[in-house]
């Protein structure tokens, strides 16, 4: 591919100028045969990958028993994984469709990334419910469909709702992912060499020619989505937080839970993104594309949720010490101070206490600092879904039953493979679709003069 | 190009609802042929010719979960004397003499979670053929009803108010 | 679901040549299956239809009565003989197990001779004219060691001895030497008397574990629970005397830790004190034992016992202030150095109270006459050492297990030159011998025992002998032995026949003009004849002489060993049902402990579960710790019954063999081993261990989860004034469980509106049955909304308005309400009902590993909550936990396939083969009751199978055995209430009122679990349910349980005027 001349080692990335040419250009570098690096990062991936399917495998063959479950604690890191990666895919819908609806312009430059994200955030996330159940060749029967047996299924279990609450994100996340790709496509499809690569990019790109009525339709269709995403983005890990919020397992049994799970979701979500951008901006020096300005922006979205979070931990401590339920009380005197206080005590600081070094400008610009922070805020999201879950069923109400939990090689596997998985759908995105919206950022362009400039 | 993938969306959805609708349906599965049996033993003569009441070889069909498949020693009980010439009455004896118990090949089948109590139906009055068909006309036992829950649940629920013997929907009922 | 578990099932029902069999593992694999039929159809064998036998338990000496439920010939559930004296109906958690030890997997198949160090098996044929040239050139030199045995077999043993020129030697390692020489010392009497519990309304247990297995712990479990539900006032007082508060003292009002070996001491004391005061109603000798008592001033015993004096003065007054009381000492608690002196106070105690004849009675005195002390079993050892047996027969007794190694019985064996073990199962003994000869179990054959004066008990084979084992009667073997050693012409030669005879003598004096057929089947059917026994007259014989014993070697610590009440002496540890039953006073599973106090513990630096090495001159062990408030700061417990070296897979190689601690040392005046009264060394161990317990928490924090009320509150008229009630119970409860709460309440808790009195509430899980949670009645031609899909109306009816269960078919038709009361009360936490529960419903056994990782798949558990465990008041509350069946399960509501659901008779409903496994239930359960299956259990080719041939025999076919990844829990034994209707149905009448019960109520010996319909008012556990002490566990939480529990009374020992 041809390399932008204008880039020159000395000089400021930030600064350097973007034109119609040279966006086409820096954008699709990124779509070029993959390199060493990228194999090897591609190959350690499904390596990991395929020791993670040995452990699933024999949660299927030899039942859950291999893990560290136990009564009481019959939920732990399934759970636990669906929800931190169900919250990492909100972030994603947020940036695009909500962010497009108020028309802040900074999302232009990273809302491709972040809608990828949530695509395969929810790819992710959707296989914990699936594979955590005790006969997974039967999770069929979660869906509503006529059967000789005349059975149905319970549409009061929460269970239920996530089921429907998943699969719609996921649907619609996609469709609007695969819409805002179109124009994108159709200029990777005009530059494409391979007839292969040429043929699946024709399907994507659905005709497209760039023509005026095609962009009308195209911008309808998009707020359209967006209108139709935005609810999504709150009622979605509503739903998941109603798994806990339903119960009246002490702990989990909150009406604040809907709001602070969304706020935790976009947390973890925004981090995410931060922790994605910063390295491919670097690693394929966009940084005149993907702009300090916009990680800023990042940065103090990230702030604004840190303090929600921290907020609704404060309130939940509150309610159980205000509140007339001893057990309540007790389950987080335990979460503080009793047998897991570790996990409660990273998740504190990584969610609550670290964050708060955003409030200074230079930590915000700082891009090093940002993404180290960010991995402690995915680390602390983590955590937060491992303390309600585990720390509320250990201290359940009958004090006969308090065990305690350990992990198991096999939920390592479960955690450390969900990453894999993840990163193997993003690496191949990295490679084949255009990880910046071109016709977004073409927008702000000045209009190409007549000569010497690409359409 | 459009049309292709139109049509392979097409077949995807056809064959998902085949699959679904063939699970609403009580299809009936096993042919009406019925497995071979060690001996070719004809119910269309017993029962239907002979008009033999079926309890009396079955006889734990009115008394216990189970109906029972006759002892050697109540067929030998006609047939130490009955149509002796005939050669599978003879095979009968055979089994008989060498004190082996006939290796009869089970038709009806119910998965082992399913605890199905003949008594209670035969003495709610059902007939044998509600459920087994019209065994005095063959010659070799099929199973007749698919005997799969939907079968069950649709005859259950018909008689849920019966006056006499209200069936139950619990499921706890077979299930335990 | 686990076809071929099933499978093997079936398989039996051929090899007994009964009805349908698979021939291929897999039910449903269509052209394998065959249907195997009868070659000749018995005549009174149904299959698919329960039979019962009635016999006799013989996992202990006491003997008690047994029903044996059977389908398809198989033996499939024990269950207590209504009918029997002993045991009235209710069967502890070892007698339950009996099964296990019928259907062990390591059952001698063959005979075995030893040939070097190995065994090699050889036919009957050949065993037996080995046996016979032995004895015939053995002339005057065999010896036949048993266990206790009574009735024909004894006298058949008898003639063997005698043919031979031999002996026969009785030998039980909980053999009642002490109870027995005091008796003899006091009474002139060698019997171990009847404890009537029952009768008395004071009761102090001197270290006597009268509720695990001293005597007949099932009939006293029975008296217990009379004890108990006295109420009038001051009555039903339970104090225990005892270094160590056992599971039997757990259930005490008061706890009295005497230094050990002085208990003697404190039981004059009392007696001293009642004499002189001329307390209680006088005994005819009082004067004369008052001379004898002069010395044993309170004071004097103060110093010695290190019981202050006025509690021994309050103690004599409470023992006596109203009519009879009772005092026991006996069992492994008293057998030590002190044993006799201390039994001999305390018959001086209870008859100086005049107690004797009144509440210890000798009418159906146990027969243990004709067993041997340790000491004479000891000389007979030594006999053999000497080499004066050439031919040694034995059976059940396991001398090289259960007597210590300085009693010399591995090498008196060695020194025999022929030994016949005639076993079930391998042990420790037989491994010695040189030819072990498989007997049928006591489910496979006839017999008798006469285990109590009156008491003639028979035992009848339940079911054909297992195919797999070819074992031959005990009884038979020894005819033929008799024969073979040249006598026993008069013998016939089966012991069937045998015992036909003898019971002639029964029926010339029992007849009844019956013919003898007709009155040996009805004997049969009825467990045995019981006739009434009159009371002997009992007299004072004499006051022994007591001094205080000296504690045997150096250490600090006393060492004290509690019998096991899940394996006895030991002879239990071979069935995973009791090993997995956990001790109920540590909690612990597969393998030993050792209890030290907390005190003791910070001296030693040994955390909970960290490893103990305990020294004494004997030997020593190295056991996890198990830090217990419950014992003197001086004193280290450790529990007989593990630490087999050959005892079968489930028992071998696990925890310690305590035996091994004992130093060289008998009671002098009985020749009983000394359990008690050696010293022990204590340190921190090397090895590293681990304490497997099933409940690590004892304190219940709050959660009212184990109630109770005091008596005085209850005399008072207001239950539960000053009792405990849930907090919050008010909030947002309904009707019926606001109203329960206001009769709990009084000015205890605040939360509630003053309720004065009690006024019966409705139950909150029914007025009418299932009124919460079951569909409302509606008016004809109400038409739900279609979107009516609330906890109220099942999901039919937003899918078809047309056929409506909620105002048609099941739900409108449900007649009644299942439900259980629970009296705390009367529980011992004996824990049959849990081993019951086992039995009845399938459940796997799942082994140390995964216990420790918690994977319980018990149905019904024994919570115990300790509130005060230390000397003076003690309060520990044992509380059964099953399914509550809430009338507003928060289990049902989360499943998202409705695999639990609520029944129209207001059963928690848990359908295995629609679950899928999402464990959302368990999440959300309060009592955590629900268990899941983490591995296959039932899968033959999976290590995790917990049903090794012939265990899954046992198998019940009226319950489904669950398969990986689903969950279980209690069912109130829905089979049984299906098989219950059926009968009613049957006789086209209405379900009686305890027609239906479940096995753990079934099981109880104290009749603390009621089961019944609560929707009939006249039903026990209607009235139960309304009764002033119910309340339901986490009320507060508004989920109104169908199990309902009665609050257990306290009594105050403490304060001085009791009246």
């Amino acid at each position: 591919m041809s390399q932008n001349p204008t880039v020159a080692a000395h000089e400021d990335p930030e600064k350097r100028p973007i034109t119609q040419a040279s966006l086409n250009d820096d954008v699709m570098k990124l779509i070029s045969l993959p390199g060493k690096i990228w194999w090897a990062a591609f190959l350690l991936d499904l390596l990991v990958l395929a020791v993670a399917l040995g452990a699933v495998r024999n949660l299927i063959v030899h039942g859950w028993g291999v893990s560290g479950f136990m009564r009481p604690v019959m939920w732990a890191v399934d759970i636990t994984n669906f929800v931190f990666w169900v919250g990492i895919a909100h972030c994603g819908t947020l940036v695009s469709a909500v962010l497009f609806l108020f028309r802040s312009h900074f999302r232009r430059a990273v809302y491709r990334i972040a809608e990828a994200m949530t695509v395969f955030g929810v790819l992710t996330a959707a296989m914990f419910p699936a594979i955590h159940t005790g006969r997974p060749w039967f999770d069929y029967w979660l869906f509503p469909y006529p059967n000789q047996r005349q059975l149905w299924t319970n549409v009061r279990s929460p269970l239920e709702w996530d089921v429907f609450a998943v699969n719609t994100y996921l649907t619609v996340s996609s469709i609007f992912f695969l819409v805002g790709l179109i124009p994108d496509v159709a200029a990777v499809r005009d530059r494409a060499k391979h007839p292969l690569m040429k043929f699946l990019y024709t399907l994507l790109s659905f005709g497209w020619t760039g023509a005026n009525y095609q962009w009308k339709h195209f911008y309808g269709a998009y707020l359209f989505f967006a209108a139709l995403a935005t609810p999504l983005v709150f009622s979605v890990h509503s739903v998941v937080s109603w798994d806990f919020a339903m119960a009246q397992t002490p702990g989990w049994h909150s009406t604040l839970f809907a709001p602070y799970f969304v706020a935790g979701a976009i947390f973890s979500g925004v981090a995410m993104v931060i922790n994605l951008l910063i390295p491919i901006r670097k690693a394929f020096k966009l940084e005149h594309i993907v702009t300090i300005d916009h990680m800023e922006k990042l940065a103090k979205l990230v702030l604004l949720t840190s303090c929600m979070v921290g907020y609704s931990y404060l309130t939940e401590f509150f309610m159980a010490w205000f509140g007339p339920n001893a057990a309540e009380r007790d389950v987080f005197w335990f979460r503080a101070t009793g047998h897991y206080w570790w996990a409660f005590w990273t998740m504190f600081s990584c969610n609550v206490i670290f964050p708060l070094l955003l409030w200074l400008k230079p930590f915000r610009r700082n891009m090093t600092a940002m993404f180290i922070l960010c991995i402690f805020v995915n680390i602390g999201m983590w955590f937060e879904r491992f303390v309600i879950i585990v720390t509320s069923l250990t201290r359940s109400f009958n004090p006969a039953n308090w065990f305690y939990y350990k992990m198991s090689f096999t939920e390592v596997c479960l955690i450390v493979g969900s990453f894999a998985w993840f990163f193997m759908f993003f690496l191949v995105f990295v490679r084949v679709l255009p990880a910046f919206s071109i016709a977004e950022i073409k927008e702000t362009l000045p209009m190409p003069k007549r000569k010497g400039g690409h359409a | 190009m459009t049309r292709l993938i139109a049509l392979l969306i097409a077949v995807a959805t056809i064959a998902s609802a085949t699959v679904a609708l063939s699970q609403s349906f009580n299809v009936r599965l096993g042919s009406t042929k019925g497995p071979e049996q060690p001996i070719a033993f004809s119910h269309k003569i017993h029962a239907g010719l002979l008009e033999m009441d079926c309890k009396y070889c079955h006889y734990g069909a009115a008394n216990s979960p189970w109906a029972n498949i006759p002892a050697v020693s109540t067929c030998m009980g006609c047939h130490k004397f009955a149509v002796t010439d005939r050669p599978e009455v003879q095979k009968l004896a055979g089994y008989w003499e060498r004190g082996e118990q006939v290796p009869w090949v089970k038709v009806h089948y119910t998965p082992d979670h399913v605890k199905f109590n003949h008594k209670r139906h035969v003495r709610a009055g059902l007939e044998c053929q509600t459920c087994h068909g019209p065994v005095q006309e063959m010659d070799r036992v099929y199973q007749y009803s698919s005997l799969k829950m939907g079968w069950c649940v649709t005859c259950h629920r018909q008689n849920l108010d019966n006056p006499k013997f209200p069936a139950s929907m619990d499921c706890l009922v077979c299930h335990h | 679901m686990s076809d071929s578990v099933v499978f093997h099932r079936r398989d039996f029902l051929k090899l007994v040549g009964v009805g349908v069999a698979g021939t291929a593992a897999g039910c449903a694999s269509p052209p394998a299956e065959k249907l195997i039929p009868y070659l000749v159809a018995p005549e009174d064998l149904l299959p698919g239809v329960p039979y019962f036998y009635a016999s006799t338990c013989r996992e202990c000496p006491a003997g008690c009565g047994l029903v044996v439920r059977t389908r398809e010939g198989r033996a499939i559930k024990l269950e207590g003989n209504a009918k029997h004296p002993l045991g009235e109906g209710g069967l502890c958690a070892r007698g339950q197990a009996g099964l296990q030890g019928l259907y062990d997997p390591d059952r001698v198949k063959t005979p075995l001779v030893k040939d070097g160090t190995g065994w090699k098996s050889i036919t009957w044929d050949e065993a037996m004219a080995l046996v016979a040239g032995k004895l015939g050139a053995a002339k005057g030199r065999t010896l036949l060691l048993t266990g206790l045995e009574t009735g024909t077999l004894r006298s058949l043993a008898g003639e063997f001895a005698k043919t031979s020129a031999g002996r026969h030697v009785m030998w039980e390692p909980f053999g009642y030497e002490c109870v027995r020489a005091a008796n003899r010392a006091t009474f002139g009497v060698d019997a171990v008397p009847r404890y009537d519990v029952g009768a008395a309304r004071c009761v102090i247990a001197f270290g006597a574990d009268f509720l695990e297995t001293f005597a007949s712990p099932v009939s006293q479990a029975r008296g217990y629970a009379a004890l108990r539900a006295k109420r009038d006032d001051g009555a039903g007082h339970f104090v225990t005397v005892e270094p160590r508060l056992s599971t039997t003292g757990a259930n005490a009002d008061e706890w009295v830790a005497p230094r050990p070996g002085s208990e003697f001491a404190l039981a004059l004391g009392l007696a001293h004190v009642i004499a002189n005061e001329g307390l209680g109603s006088a005994a005819a000798e009082r004067n004369a034992l008052k001379g004898s008592l002069a010395a044993w001033t309170p004071e004097v015993v103060a110093q010695q016992t290190e019981v202050p004096a006025e509690t021994i003065t309050r103690l004599a007054k409470l023992f006596t202030q109203h009519g009879p009381s009772l005092a026991i000492a006996g069992g492994i608690g008293t057998q030590g150095t002190h044993g006799t002196a201390l039994v001999a106070a305390v018959n001086v105690l209870n008859h100086v109270a005049g107690n004797t004849g009144r509440t210890v009675r000798f009418d159906r005195a146990l027969d243990v006459s004709g067993l041997a002390t340790f000491a004479q079993f000891a000389n007979e050892l030594a006999g053999m050492a000497a080499g004066n047996v050439d031919v040694l027969v034995v059976h059940g007794a396991n001398p090289l297990y259960a007597a210590p190694a300085w009693a010399g019985a591995a090498d008196a064996f060695a020194k025999v030159p022929f030994k016949v073990a005639l076993v079930t199962s391998r042990d420790e003994t037989s491994e010695a011998c040189d030819l072990i000869l498989p007997v049928s179990h006591a489910l496979e054959s006839f017999g008798d025992a006469w285990s109590a004066r009156g008491v003639y008990s028979l035992q009848q084979p339940a079911m054909k002998k297992l195919p797999m084992f070819d074992s031959r009667p005990l009884g038979d073997l020894l005819i033929a032995f008799t024969k073979a050693a040249g006598g026993g012409a008069a013998l016939p030669d089966s012991y069937h026949d045998l015992l036909r005879d003898r019971w002639k003598a029964m029926h010339t004096r029992f007849g009844k003009g019956r013919d003898f057929d007709t009155f040996w089947t009805e004997s049969l059917a009825a467990g045995g004849v019981f006739e009434d026994v009159s009371e002997p007259a009992v007299r004072w014989g004499g006051t022994p002489s007591f001094a205080a014993s000296e504690r045997a070697g150096d250490g600090e610590f006393a060492l004290v060993l509690t019998p096991s009440s899940n394996f006895y002496d030991g002879r239990g540890a071979n069935k995973p049902w009791l090993q997995e039953l956990p001790d109920m006073t540590s909690k612990t599973v597969w393998g030993s402990w050792a209890e030290i106090h907390p005190e003791t513990a910070a001296k030693l630096g040994v955390k909970q579960g960290e490893p103990l090495k305990i020294e004494t001159a004997a030997g020593s062990v190295e056991v996890p710790a198990y830090i217990y408030a419950g014992i003197r700061k001086d004193t280290v417990a450790i529990a007989l019954g593990q630490g087999h070296t050959t005892f079968g897979r489930y028992a071998t190689n696990r925890g310690v063999n305590a035996v091994s601690l004992l130093p060289q040392a008998t009671d002098a005046a009985s020749g009983a081993l000394a359990y008690q009264g050696a010293n022990a060394k204590l340190s921190r161990g090397a090895k590293a261990m681990e304490l497997f317990q099933q409940q690590a928490e004892k304190d219940q924090h709050g959660r009212h989860i184990a109630q109770i009320v005091p008596l005085s509150a209850l005399l008072a008229g207001s239950a539960g004034h000053g009792s405990e009630a849930p907090a919050h119970g008010a909030e947002g409860a309904p009707h019926g469980a606001a109203g329960a709460a206001k009769s709990h309440a009084g000015e205890a808790v605040g939360h509630y509106p003053a309720g004065e009195g009690v006024h019966v509430e409705p139950h909150p899980a029914m007025t009418r049955p299932g009124q919460h949670t079951e569909p409302k009645q509606r008016p004809e031609g109400w038409k739900p909304p279609a979107h009516a899909i609330t906890a109220f109306e099942p999901e039919m009816k937003g899918r078809s308005a047309k056929n409506d269960p909620v105002v048609e078919g099941s739900y409108a038709h449900a007649k009644h309400r299942w439900a259980m009361s629970v009296d705390l009360n009367s529980c011992t936490g004996c824990a049959a009902c849990v081993v019951a529960c086992n039995a009845e419903n399938n459940i796997p056994v799942v082994g140390p590993d995964l216990m420790r990782r918690g994977r319980e798949m018990n149905w019904i558990r024994i919570d115990r909550f300790e509130e005060r465990v230390a000397p003076g008041a003690n309060d520990v509350r044992f509380v059964p936990m099953m399914c509550q069946h809430c009338g507003s399960a928060p289990c049902e509501m989360v499943c998202p396939v409705y695999a639990t659901y609520h029944n129209p008779e207001g059963l928690n409903a848990q359908v295995y083969n629609r679950c899928v496994g999402t464990r959302y239930c368990s999440n959300n359960c309060p009592y955590k009751v629900r268990a899941f299956n983490w591995f296959d259990f039932s899968a033959p080719e999976k290590t995790t199978f917990a049903f090794p041939e012939p265990l899954n025999w046992q198998l019940n076919p009226d319950v489904t055995v669950r398969s990986k990844g689903v969950m279980e829990k209690c069912t109130m034994c829905i089979q049984r209430i299906l098989e219950g209707k059926g009968h009613a149905k049957d006789e086209e009448r209405a379900v009686r009122d305890g027609e239906i019960q479940t096995a753990c109520a079934q099981s109880c010996p104290a009749q603390a679990i009621t089961f019944g319909d609560l929707a009939d008012p006249e039903s026990a556990v209607h009235l139960k349910s309304f009764g002033e002490r119910k309340y339901w566990v986490f009320q507060e939480l508004n989920t109104k349980p169908g199990v309902t529990y009665l609050q257990k009374v306290t009594r105050d020992t403490m304060s001085e005027a009791q009246a």
